[in-house]
């Protein structure tokens, strides 16, 4: 019974449904927050540093045995798939995988300073999830009278819904630069002794897919945004960090040897003519 | 001798277009990324961006005038000066490189064309070949300066951008070897027709 009162948080009779998430907004703009930052014109400096982290889930919930899922090593796996797919952009230096510890529940753009000043980074990628178990008792389940039927017969039907979404900020100037969703959708069934296991195996690849669908859709997003970078300068300013850009330049040293050359030329032409 | 360099004069008008029209630069840059997408000519048209007043001007003035001497004394290689250079100086930095996102500016092929012009100088002027040899050591000390990190030699870029001594030290060494490949060529079809 104690049992079952614990986890009332994350079980409802009958039909039954199961809830984690974390919220950007409420990271970002805790309630109770007074005078909230208005967004700058971010001044973009390339090459960029830039952080990677999970949004923190929030203080006064009821611990949910599926959260167990995501693990912090598992945030960071996930969060890996995202660099190797970013780290390539020439504008981009470096990519810095920010552990969860770092970010306080509801710390604001204050905990996100803080995290600039320790890492270095520019701008920030944060990660936040939505993820919804359904699990409802099939046709099958009448097969749990018998002893045997509760350990073999799958009829437990489960639902497992994941949206994950990315949201990059230059810390800077507090603005949102472009922003881009990942969702799956797995189905899969279960005996009423193994549900747990199953619905943690369909936490894991609903988080899987869900991300490499997020990172499908930041790609298209990062490409509109340079696009819009391009076109609305006023908005963005862009300015290029030493060695990011090089030039050919002659200087007055190569103009000289090329006029030297010249003259001598114009020189030879004279005598010859005359 | 001709008088007009028609190449040079086009590639120096759109040096000047590139300035003139941002829009056209982002076309033409170098730039790395979108090179390894596919953008492959801007392995060529890099060399017509410029990132500053006076980078522009120093070195559209100093491939003006290389340029016009390559053209108007009908120096052998200049067709793989004009043609292959800029592309070969382009090819050198995307591998040489690879932190360099953005280049732009013309002295790398300055540098090749006059490292041209001074080599022909060399072998046609006999006793009077010293411009030739003067061309070719202020470039040598000047190149060498650069690349061991002193302050560039009487060069300047404009901030924030930094010197691509590998553009020039490329341009020159494609010239060598272009200069070498001609004379080479120009032998063989002399002795073939001249048998001795």
């Amino acid at each position: 019974m104690a049992a079952l009162a614990v986890i009332s948080g994350c079980l409802s009779p009958g039909d039954r449904s199961r809830r984690h998430s974390s919220s950007l907004v409420n990271y970002l703009y805790p309630k109770g927050m007074e005078h909230p930052d208005k967004p700058a014109i971010p001044t973009l400096s390339l090459p960029l540093t830039v952080g990677v982290a999970w949004v923190p889930e929030g203080t006064n919930r009821p611990a949910c045995p599926m959260e167990q899922w995501l693990s912090e090593e598992r945030k960071m796996k996930l969060m890996d798939t995202m660099v190797l797919h970013f780290k390539s952009h020439e504008f981009v230096k470096s990519i810095e995988v920010i552990p969860s510890a770092y970010l306080t529940p509801a710390g604001g753009f204050a905990n996100l300073d803080q995290i600039r000043a320790m890492y270095g980074v520019d701008v920030i990628a944060l990660v936040s999830y939505d993820q919804v178990q359904f699990t409802s008792e099939g046709l099958l389940s009448f097969a749990y009278w018998t002893v045997v039927g509760a350990y073999v017969v799958q009829g437990e039907r489960n639902d497992t819904q994941t949206m994950v979404d990315t949201a990059v900020y230059d810390i800077a100037s507090r603005k949102l630069l472009f922003r881009a969703p990942g969702t799956s959708r797995v189905k899969a069934s279960a005996t009423p002794v193994n549900l747990g296991e199953q619905l943690r195996r369909d936490a894991g690849r609903g988080f899987h897919e869900a991300t490499t669908n997020m990172v499908a859709n930041l790609q298209t997003e990062l490409a509109r945004f340079r696009e819009r970078v391009k076109q609305s300068p006023e908005e963005f300013k862009v300015v290029h960090k030493p060695g990011y850009t090089g030039a050919g330049g002659t200087g007055l040293g190569g103009l000289a040897l090329a006029v030297l050359l010249g003259a001598a030329a114009l020189r030879g032409r004279r005598i010859s003519r005359a | 001798m001709k008088r007009l360099p028609p190449v040079t004069l086009v590639v120096c008008a759109l040096a000047l277009a590139a300035w003139f029209l941002p829009a056209l630069a982002e076309w033409l840059v170098y730039d790395r990324e979108f090179i390894l997408r596919g953008e492959f000519w801007r392995l060529f048209t890099g060399h017509l961006v410029h990132f500053s007043r006076s980078h522009l001007a120093l070195d559209v003035g100093a491939f003006f005038t290389v340029g016009w001497l390559l053209e108007t004394r009908s120096i052998a290689p200049r067709w793989l000066m004009f043609g292959m250079a800029p592309g070969v100086i382009g090819l050198a930095l995307l591998f040489g490189d690879p932190a360099m996102a953005r280049y732009g500016g013309l002295s790398g092929w300055s540098v090749a064309a006059l490292v041209c012009v001074a080599l022909d100088w060399i072998k046609r002027a006999g006793p009077a070949r010293a411009p030739g040899w003067i061309a070719l050591a202020g470039l040598a000390i000047k190149t060498l300066g650069e690349w061991q990190g002193a302050s560039p030699v009487f060069a300047s870029v404009g901030s924030p951008a930094r010197l691509a001594v590998l553009a020039h030290v490329s341009g020159a060494l494609f010239a060598f070897a272009a200069t070498g490949w001609t004379r080479r060529r120009s032998a063989a079809l002399i002795n073939r027709e001249n048998p001795a």
